[in-house]
């Protein structure tokens, strides 16, 4: 368990495979991800069941103990220290309330103090400002653009490349950074 | 979930739909238009439902009408990424529910799945010459005749023509600009 201001992430549960089917079927929070295909909660079921090596996932709950959304980091290969996030409020009430900012906060947190990564990076659809947006706020720098990078609702659209530093990090969120 | 305008359809469940597909493709009167030869046993269909399945290669959905009914399965089968293409397959198994526009409403709608969606730029299918009425449906959906496979297939007493036909992810659009988003791209 992770406590932000806003947000708590937690490990996912099999009772959420539910609401995470009713949020990959919706057209809405899907439009700036990669899934395509409908999902059944059997699916969802097995996906909460499942362990890919090198990645950490996290359910996101408001203070309230809301369900809201996912969250997650996903080591690359190698030994750079290096982690890609993965993230989605599903929601759509909950948008713009800054609890995606929050969550990425502590996301970045857990991968940095707790799995002593050095550099944390995200793709994110050109098109999807609210998201860019965040991530700014969380510290991420933008680092290039991939031209017509993902294909969605019959055509294609530029990818960003966003990236942010275990010192940048350490430095923007210092009341955070455990006490030495 | 994947809207029509009248119908929805969904990802199969084996659990749920076993028993009523099983005795769809057992219906003679439905499987003189399929292109396999049956008898399925219940073991075989649950095979065939249960199979996992990657999206990118072969699609399987249930057919749902506006109160949630099962009257059907369709799919997109032999899904090429390099050549954007795919086959597209249609069963209204529940008889009751023929001739009502629900098969040209599954159509269209798995016509913009693939070409909105999977960005596909043809789509294609094989209907039996004594199948006049599917014919006429995928006529009606755009489908343009682009060949005549002479005796191909021997069903209900006789042999029987497969007529080959496809349709363009452009004339798609242009003849349904209502069921594709503003700006996809032409080609």
């Amino acid at each position: 368990m992770i406590r932000g201001e806003k947000t708590i992430l937690r490990p996912w549960d099999v009772t959420d495979a539910e609401r995470i089917t009713r949020w990959l079927n919706d057209d809405e929070v899907t439009r700036f991800l990669p899934f395509w295909f409908p999902v059944t909660p059997k699916q969802e079921e097995a996906w909460i069941r499942s362990e890919i090596p090198g990645e950490t996932r996290f359910a996101i709950d408001t203070l309230e103990g809301r369900h809201i959304g996912h969250c997650s980091l996903k080591k690359e290969p190698g030994h750079a220290r290096c982690s890609e996030v993965g993230l989605w409020i599903g929601e759509r009430e909950c948008w713009g309330q800054g609890y995606c900012t929050d969550a990425l906060i502590s996301l970045c947190l857990f991968g940095f103090v707790h799995g002593n990564l050095q550099r944390i990076f995200l793709h994110v659809v050109a098109d999807n400002v609210g998201a860019v947006r965040c991530y700014e706020k969380a510290g991420f720098a933008h680092e290039g653009r991939l031209r017509r990078h993902r294909h969605h609702q019959g055509r294609y659209w530029d990818v960003l490349c966003m990236g942010l530093l275990r010192e940048e990090f350490r430095e923007r969120f210092a009341q955070r950074w455990p006490e030495a | 979930m994947i809207r029509g305008e009248r119908i929805t359809l969904r990802p199969l469940d084996v659990d749920q739909d076993l028993e009523r597909a099983h005795c769809w493709v057992n219906d003679l009167e439905v499987t003189r238009f399929l292109g396999f030869e049956g008898p399925l046993t219940r073991h075989q269909e649950h095979e065939i439902l249960a199979r996992e399945r990657d999206p990118e290669q072969d699609i399987m959905l249930a057919i749902l009408t506006e109160d949630g009914t099962h009257i059907g399965n369709c799919g997109l089968h032999h899904i090429s990424r390099t050549s954007r293409k795919a086959e597209l397959g249609i069963m209204i198994g529940d008889k009751r529910y023929w001739s009502q526009g629900y098969g040209a409403d599954v159509v269209k709608t798995l016509c913009a799945f693939g070409f909105v969606r999977m960005n596909l730029q043809r789509i294609e299918l094989g209907v039996f010459g004594h199948n006049p009425r599917a014919q006429r449906c995928y006529t009606k959906c755009g489908f343009q005749v682009e060949g005549r496979f002479r005796r191909s297939i021997y069903k209900a007493g006789e042999y029987r023509d497969e007529i080959r036909m496809a349709i363009l992810r452009e004339e798609f659009a242009a003849q349904f600009p209502e069921r594709v988003p503003e700006g996809m791209s032409e080609t």
